[in-house]
């Protein structure tokens, strides 16, 4: 346990730094039975509770709640079980993202969702926040990918949801459960899906003198019927980041967007996709359509898109990564709108998206110091949120509610879709003890008078 | 009660009285049908003043599954109104189908675009709600073909009168709870789909059918196990034996290209389409008199074992999905409390899918109830306090 102010420090905030609070104290069990004896230890002195796996969540789910006890799983890293025949593994929820693709390797799986913090982020974490990354557009989110739980209730009790088998028989409450950003309980368990690591993998690199080509590009690859593993695209702002960090990758620096597009499955039908991804990237005015020669070159295409968001630390002291998903057919005129906005506030925006399925990644750089920049930095991020909404959007792709987006949920849902979540919140915690305040906005007339749901963080941005 | 109270939201020609019809031997005194979502809400803010327990219904191919509901009499609420014409977005992959649609009719109006859903099954009455509401499958399942991960949103009538939403149109959302899985599978107990949004995917340029006739179960389950850990990764495999004689058969799905390749890798004849069209009506099927239909579950690797312990109950097994861990067969009515008695000391889960009334009676048909029942039961009561949404139907009574 942890407990002095200096050590606590590090714990005020997950990756989005700009919202902070003061724990008082950080545990940090090994087995499911300290989770649950120190989730009745803080019933009984009525204390809140905060799950958090690495911290490296980007929407303030493992914000500390103003001194709570923070239960980080850190040292729950054991790989229980793997079951190579039925392709599950069973693992506590400190295992690394990235780890566990590491352990099952050589009997020729993977775990498949891969956030772009795979080598720091824990399993546990991507539960809580039914994490994407690249390969979602084949492969889907956190959720298709986890059979069962082991959690511990609000109230400290361990129960099961789920079944290892994968077979669902009444309420499906492991589906509630992931994504439920650390609001229902504490993962202390989970059993999870692990697929074939593909036969072949290609990577193909296209470029284009303009978005709105490379978004069509994007919506014609799909309605040919391929399914690529990825299909990522990034705009000149961010390839002019990443060529100049040491995350280059090569591409080409006078174009106006990349797209990188990974196929992969049967030697035979990845061979006929990408021909046919080449074909119609061409078609559609690229500059130059690049396959890579080996997997090295593979790599280094991936290394600059994953290491993105580092290399826009080259353009300002913070950045804030965005996250949301508007219909794929929308994104071009989404992008422009965006860029036309934030051209009025002053504000560059570097975009990389997840193009295949619409999720957008737009990045403010700026400076937290400068506390007129970090207004207009909110404001423009709830405009972003209002542009993708009314393009038949939605808050999140990824990265989930927590405390950035929570107050904006009433954009999308109408209070009698928020109530049905409030059950279920209320059936889970009705204390509302665990990571209080997260994810789902208090009804209106109750956030004045319960202090419960008041100050969550300490500062609002 | 009186049916008056419903007359009042929908109109006299919408409500009619039920005569001698029963299920699971509770009796069904009535039947309404709105016609829209709001109609739904309102015949269920009905209900729940007057305390009248109601039975959603589709095309009613499922009702059969579930607990006898908790409830001295049910009134019907037939979704089959609810089935105006359907949005289907092939840029963007996504359709949006009122309940009452048939799957059918889906079908045809995705094929015309080149799409298709996950959405499976063959029974001619099955609808879009139902099947969603019911989690249902047929014989063409995986490991990564779950109907609960092709359901993009839909829109739920509440017992309080209220329509929610949850989810959206779009392939990827993290916003908020996810409520859409919460009511795949809750059999219409926590509120009544009135629409759903589902992924529209690209027909397969190639579907190939295999087989591998077989003369015992061994062989059957050791090649099953070879198929499930090749690199073939078919869309659904079956194994289907009797009286000495029975065969291994599986689907490809892909492209041209990639489904030649796999097919290659596993060697097999090539069968009519309507080999794979009999497992599905099997699945459909309705035992005979006296007889149980069981659904015993398990990982893909325990599919022999389970169809052993339903051999050694006295049962038939009639179809094995070995991709999934799932057996299907029949069981001599008054064997079936025993069998459950010994499922139970085993560790092995059985649901028994269709039963006559008094057996039902007498046990709970998904199993012994699980460690999170008093969640699921806390669940209900909060969405539906006066339990009238079915009653009793789920998993340890709910």
């Amino acid at each position: 346990m942890l407990h002095r102010p200096s050590d606590l420090f590090v714990y005020e905030s997950d990756a989005l730094t700009l919202l902070r609070g003061r724990p008082c104290a950080v545990v940090f069990p090994e087995t499911t039975d300290e989770v649950s004896a120190v989730v009745r230890l803080c019933n009984e002195y009525e204390l809140p509770f905060v799950p958090r796996g690495a911290g490296t969540g980007l929407s303030g789910g493992a914000t500390p709640v103003e001194g709570c006890v923070i239960v980080e799983c850190s040292r729950m890293t054991r790989i229980l079980e793997v079951d190579a025949t039925n392709r599950c593994a069973t693992v506590q929820p400190g295992v690394i993202n990235a780890h566990l693709s590491e352990f099952v390797a050589p009997l020729g799986l993977h775990y498949a969702p891969d956030p772009s913090s795979e080598s720091a982020c824990t399993i546990g974490g991507n539960v809580a926040e039914n994490s994407g990354g690249p390969h979602t557009l084949k492969y889907g989110t956190t959720s298709p990918h986890v059979l069962a739980l082991e959690i511990v209730l609000p109230e400290g009790s361990v129960v099961h949801l789920g079944r290892g088998d994968g077979h669902h028989l009444g309420y499906d409450l492991r589906g509630v459960f992931v994504g439920s950003e650390g609001t229902l309980g504490i993962v202390t368990a989970a059993t999870v899906r692990l697929v074939p690591i593909p036969e072949r993998i290609e990577a193909v690199l296209a470029s284009f003198p303009a978005l709105v080509p490379a978004c069509e590009a994007v919506s014609a690859i799909i309605a040919e019927g391929i399914v690529p593993a990825a299909l990522e695209m990034m705009d000149d702002r961010t390839i002019a980041a990443v060529e100049a960090s040491v995350y280059a990758a090569g591409y080409p620096r006078d174009a106006k967007a990349v797209l990188l597009i990974e196929l992969d499955g049967t030697p035979e039908a990845v061979e006929d996709e990408c021909v046919a991804v080449e074909r119609i990237c061409r078609a559609h005015s690229a500059i130059e359509v690049r396959r890579a020669r080996d997997a090295e070159e593979r790599q280094a295409f991936w290394r600059g898109r994953k290491g993105a968001f580092g290399a826009m630390g080259r353009l300002a002291p913070d950045l804030y990564v965005h996250d949301a998903v508007v219909p794929r057919t929308r994104l071009p005129e989404v992008v422009d709108r965006i860029t036309r906005v934030a051209e009025g506030y002053g504000l560059r925006v570097a975009n990389v998206f997840h193009a295949g399925d619409g999720n957008l990644h737009p990045n403010l750089s700026f400076d937290q110091r400068d506390p007129e920049m970090l207004s207009r930095v909110r404001r423009l991020g709830e405009e972003i949120l209002r542009i993708c909404i009314e393009a038949g959007g939605v808050l999140s792709g990824e990265h989930g509610i927590g405390l950035e987006k929570r107050d904006y949920m009433r954009l999308l849902f109408g209070e009698e879709d928020l109530e049905p979540m409030r059950w279920v919140h209320d059936t889970f915690d009705p204390e509302d003890r665990c990571n209080p305040g997260k994810a789902i906005p208090s009804p209106r007339a109750c956030t004045e008078s319960n202090p419960r749901h008041r100050g969550a963080a300490v500062v609002r941005f | 009660m009186s049916l008056a109270v419903f007359e009042r939201v929908l109109g006299a020609e919408y409500v009619r009285t039920v005569d001698e019809e029963r299920l699971d031997g509770v009796p069904i005194i009535g039947e309404v049908r709105p016609g829209t979502s709001e109609e739904v809400a309102a015949c269920l803010r009905v209900a729940t003043e007057e305390g009248q327990a109601l039975l959603a219904c589709g095309g009613g191919s499922k009702l059969a599954w579930g607990n006898t509901p908790d409830a001295s009499t049910l009134v019907r609420l037939s979704l089959s109104r609810l089935d105006h014409p359907f949005e289907l977005d092939a840029a963007e992959g996504f359709a949006t189908a009122g309940v009452g649609i048939s799957l059918a009719r889906l079908r045809e109006g995705a094929s015309a675009l080149g799409k298709c859903t996950l959405l499976d099954g063959p029974h001619e009455r099955a609808t879009v709600g139902g099947s969603v509401a019911a989690d249902a499958f047929g014989a063409t399942i995986n490991r990564d073909r779950r109907l609960r991960d092709e359901l993009l949103g839909l829109q739920v009538a509440l017992p309080c009168g209220s329509l929610a939403r949850a989810g959206g149109r779009v392939v990827k959302n993290v916003t908020g709870y996810d409520l859409v899985r919460l009511h795949c599978g809750a059999y219409g107990t926590l509120g009544v789909i009135t629409d759903v949004t589902l992924r529209l995917r690209p027909i397969p340029e190639q579907r190939s059918i295999l087989t591998r006739r077989v003369s015992s179960t061994d062989e059957a389950f050791r090649l099953a196990g070879e198929l499930g850990e090749s690199r073939v990764e078919p869309a659904g495999a079956a194994v289907r034996f009797r009286d000495g004689d029975g065969f291994l058969a599986w689907v490809l799905e892909g492209s041209e290209a990639g489904v030649r390749a796999r097919a290659a890798r596993f060697e097999g004849e090539i069968a009519e389409a309507r080999v794979w069209e009999e497992i599905d009506e099997i699945l459909a099927s309705v035992p005979p008199d006296g007889c149980a239909r069981l659904r015993v579950l398990g990982r893909p690797s325990d599919t022999e074992t389970l169809w052993r312990w339903l051999e050694g109950i006295g049962g038939k097994p009639a179809v094995a999905l070995p991709l999934v861990g799932l057996v299907f067969g029949d069981l001599v009515e008054e064997a079936v409390p025993d069998a459950v008695g010994a499922a139970r000391a085993s560790g092995t889960a059985v649901f028994v899918e269709h039963a006559s009334p008094p057996l039902k009676g007498r046990i709970d048909v998904f199993g012994p109830a699980p460690d999170t029942t008093p969640l699921m039961r806390a669940l209900k009561t909060r969405f539906d306090p006066n339990r009238v949404l079915a009653p009793g139907r789920l998993v340890g009574r709910v």
